[in-house]
């Protein structure tokens, strides 16, 4: 679905990302684990062209992205929630959600799809009319979720979607994202929080410095060694 | 008494409504490129002249050389845009220098073409309609009545349209409308044409009450600027009311206190409004 094949990236002289290979297939979920600073958002930003690689390609179903911009990349199908929700926080909640279908040809008729966004958080449909910005972190980061899903993505990457939430928030929007996944939607996943991530994931990769460190089966890395200590904290 | 208070009620409303297209620009502009756009002046002058170009030069009727002068406008603002505003994107000091540059090119050039002699269009619209034992000059209630159709225009498609709330999202957080799939760079040359063309009616409107000279936009844009801080950055028909209140202001002020003091009025009142409300007066409104 989405692959990077070998991508370096840098703020000014700054080396963020140094030839990362990654890949996610068609309906699987990928998690892309990291402590603070690795590189996860950088990646992510990189995918959705927000940020421009200095070497290496991105690929999106086989045809070459790295050059193309954020707009047509959202228009093939691949959708981020960024870090940190960004919300409209002046927009309702509704309001929000329509601006997820911005790019849409049927975006005059998209009520059958915000019902369906509304049955998969209820918590949104109860609260539809209210301004984003009132709204809790949890909230907020569904809404997030559910702006993105507006999109119809064939891809979809989250940056942190657990980030500041109670465990069973996490667990729930862990829920949501393998109904998503099952449904046939790729997705990318980077998490601070590991447990959740493999939990969710059927691959992994580690990040650490912007190099992938490790990579495999998500049952197999979370008994390794490595990830048990340094990102499962047992 | 009552004829000459409301003869500057009236006055200052119709004034304010130019302040007021203006100050809608101001804000527009601001809230898309993060710069403040004082050549807006100028872009009114250009309308003016333009206006009285192609109705008295031309031989147009005069609201179809309205139009023309609003299409002119757009498209120097267009040309502004690309060559110039383009590069100063979200950065206040140097939209503020290309601004004042831009003013004093333009000013100056239309100095060279059309003299410091003022021009007068010939009279578009005369008449007076009797209202409550008032005279209301026909053409002065024309402008007011435009003025307003376009702002609250300019509302409804802010609210109601996809272009309006992918607008409203991009000054909220740009990057979150980026990735909606807002062409944002399109989206922020739009506003400034769009603010330009604003301002051009603002001046083609003008030349039909005043005589026109070259400086004629530069204190209008102080006054757009005011009206605009005055509402509260970003509130639409905030600009309209903020426009009419420092209008209004300065019309009946300059009754009872003295004419030549009547540019300080609206700004005394903005500093006393912000004491009071530092957000404006519109805060937190679309
Ligand atoms: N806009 C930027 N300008 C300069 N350096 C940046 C910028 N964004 C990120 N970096 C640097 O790139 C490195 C990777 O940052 P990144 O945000 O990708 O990490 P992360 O894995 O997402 O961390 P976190 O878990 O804290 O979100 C950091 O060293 C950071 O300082
Ligand atoms: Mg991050």
């Amino acid at each position: 679905m989405i692959e990077f094949d070998g991508v370096d990236v840098h703020y000014a002289k700054n080396h963020v990302l140094k030839a990362v290979s990654l890949s996610v297939g068609a309906g699987e979920i990928v998690a892309l684990i990291g402590a603070n600073a690795a590189g996860k958002t950088t990646t992510l930003r990189t995918a959705l062209g927000l940020k421009a690689p200095t070497a290496g390609a991105l690929r999106l179903e086989g045809t070459d992205i790295t050059k193309l911009p954020t707009v047509e990349r959202v228009r093939r199908g691949l959708v981020l929630v960024p870090e940190g929700r960004q919300v409209f926080v002046k927009f309702t909640v509704a309001e929000n959600l329509m601006m997820g279908g911005y790019l849409r040809k049927d975006r005059d008729r998209m009520q059958a799809d915000l019902d369906r966004v509304y049955a998969l958080f209820p918590r949104l449909a109860e609260r539809r009319a209210q301004k984003a910005g009132s709204m809790s972190g949890g909230e907020q980061q569904m809404l997030a979720i559910a702006r993105g899903l507006m999109g119809k993505p064939r891809c979809l990457v989250l940056d942190e979607p657990s980030l500041g939430l109670a465990p069973i928030l996490v667990e729930e929007i862990a829920n949501t994202v393998r109904r998503l996944a099952t449904e046939g939607m790729s997705i990318l996943l980077a998490e601070q929080n590991a447990a959740m991530a493999l939990g969710c994931a059927a691959r992994a990769y580690v990040l650490e410095s912007g190099k992938i460190v490790l990579q495999g089966n998500a049952r197999e890395l979370e008994s390794s060694e490595t990830v048990r200590k340094l990102y499962l904290g047992h | 008494m009552g004829q000459l208070i409301f003869g500057q009620l009236l006055n200052g409303a119709i004034i304010g409504t130019l302040y007021g297209i203006i100050a809608l620009g101001v804000t527009l502009t601001f809230g898309i490129t993060g710069i403040v756009n004082f050549a807006l002046g100028v872009f009114m002058m250009l309308g003016a002249y333009a206006a009285w170009y192609f109705t008295d030069t031309a031989g147009l009727p005069y609201p179809i050389a309205v139009l023309c002068a609003v299409g002119v406008t757009a498209l120097a603002g267009l040309v502004a845009d690309q060559a110039l505003f383009r590069f100063t994107r979200n950065n206040l000091v140097n939209g503020l220098l290309v601004s004042i540059g831009m003013i004093a090119v333009l000013e100056a050039t239309a100095l060279l073409i059309f003299t410091a002699t003022p021009k007068e269009l010939h009279r578009v619209m005369p008449g007076v309609i009797q209202f409550m034992g008032f005279v209301l000059p026909k053409m002065k209630l024309t402008v007011f009545l435009v003025l307003l159709a376009v702002i609250f225009g300019t509302y409804a498609a802010l609210t109601r349209t996809w272009i309006g709330r992918a607008a409203y999202a991009y000054a909220q957080n740009p990057e979150a409308a980026e990735l909606m799939g807002v062409r944002t760079a399109r989206l922020q040359t739009g506003v400034v044409v769009y603010s330009t063309a604003l301002a051009g009616l603002g001046g083609a409107l003008y030349a039909s009450l005043y005589s026109l000279e070259p400086t004629l936009g530069s204190l209008f844009v102080l006054k757009a600027v005011e009206a605009a801080i005055l509402a509260g950055i970003g509130s639409v028909i905030g600009s309209l009311f903020g426009g009419v209140i420092l209008g209004v202001t300065e019309g009946v002020g300059s009754i009872y206190l003295p004419l030549a003091f009547r540019d300080v009025y609206g700004l005394v009142f903005l500093v006393a409004i912000l004491l009071f409300m530092p957000a404006g007066l519109f805060a937190g409104r679309k």
